[in-house]
């Protein structure tokens, strides 16, 4: 037990010295800008006619990266769905109360709907604005993907949805998703067939800081929107059912 | 580096301890709600809006709504 302690004191140490050694030795912060960063910001607006130079970044430098995160995405929502199926013995109805007299669910309060409620709308516009701007101001398409499918969960929380069936069909769900990164590959590969390189820009790219400019960048970001919402909506509204789902006791 | 970077090193500090240090798993769920609120302005102060925007997202709506889905599904399971 003193040995254990007295090596694990020794790591600590030496890392302690060795990250403050390096902490010290960075240079001061937004002092000087990486050439890289100024290459990028210069580029991006140059090139892709694209003010926000992180949507250059994601959706065209990077978007081979980018492609393999919204697969990922997919690939966790197919695996929450693998997992969180409805099996053969299991009954979709409130928790039968024989399990715990004691434990009623709460019933959701005034408070919480008043305010829920009227949040879902906006909620939903913002997410879809958030989504579609991405290649001209911040945002993109995971970040209003998210914020659509918070809008679900907000569904979720102002009333008890759960109990009438689903909000949204998964079979809507799933097509969403199919077509989010099915088409991200599509345009990949459309790119590739003009001789723009895999991913390369394949559309005209319009004046900078419109809506409909930077070529490709806010098409591929819509397309990652609608595979984000998709998957984290599937994710809210699994986990919601099977909150509610319980085993049939065997007689 | 000015004020507020300092201001929301030193909050960053201080919520990621207070999750660690939160043993109920519950309230650890709001701690971790707090923590990512917190990055969020650490984002928004190192000029990261981008990223600044995904944290608040995930860590303020998705994760914490899935964990306590998670929990509420394992105690309806306790007798």
């Amino acid at each position: 037990m003193r040995t254990r302690l007295w090596v694990s004191a020794a790591g600590v140490a030496v890392l302690v010295v060795w990250l403050a050694g390096n902490l010290l030795a960075l240079p001061p912060v937004g002092e000087r800008a990486p050439a890289y960063g100024l290459l990028l910001a210069e580029l991006s607006l140059a090139e892709r006619r694209t003010t926000n130079a992180v949507a250059a970044v994601l959706f065209d430098l990077r978007a081979f990266d980018t492609l393999g995160e919204t697969f990922s995405l997919f690939a966790a929502a197919a695996a929450v769905q693998a997992v969180l199926r409805e099996l053969s013995d299991e009954d979709t109805r409130e928790p039968s109360y024989s399990h715990a007299r004691d434990r009623r669910p709460a019933a959701t309060s005034d408070a919480v709907r008043a305010v829920t409620l009227w949040m879902v709308a906006p909620t939903l516009l913002y997410g879809i604005y958030i989504a579609a701007r991405g290649h001209v101001s911040v945002g993109g398409g995971f970040q209003g993907g998210v914020v659509v499918a918070s809008a679900v969960a907000l569904v979720y929380l102002a009333g008890r949805r759960a109990r009438s069936g689903t909000l949204l069909p998964e079979r809507t769900l799933d097509l969403a998703e199919c077509a989010g990164v099915g088409g991200f590959l599509v345009l990949g590969l459309l790119a590739l067939v003009t001789g723009a390189g895999f991913l390369g820009n394949v559309l005209p790219l319009g004046e900078a800081g419109r809506l409909l400019s930077a070529g490709t960048i806010g098409v591929l970001s819509v397309l990652v929107a609608l595979e984000a919402a998709a998957a984290i909506a599937s994710f809210i509204q699994k986990y919601a059912e099977q909150a509610l789902e319980v085993r049939q006791e065997q007689p | 580096m000015n004020a507020v970077q300092v201001v929301a090193l030193v909050l960053v500090a201080v919520t990621a301890t207070g999750v660690v240090l939160t043993r109920d798993t519950t309230r650890q769920v709001f701690a971790f709600g707090a923590y990512g609120m917190v990055l969020t302005l650490l984002f928004l102060a190192f000029d990261a809006p981008d990223v600044a925007m995904a944290e608040a997202a995930v860590s303020g709506v998705v994760l914490p709504l899935l964990v306590l889905l998670t929990l509420s599904k394992i105690r309806s399971g306790e007798r």
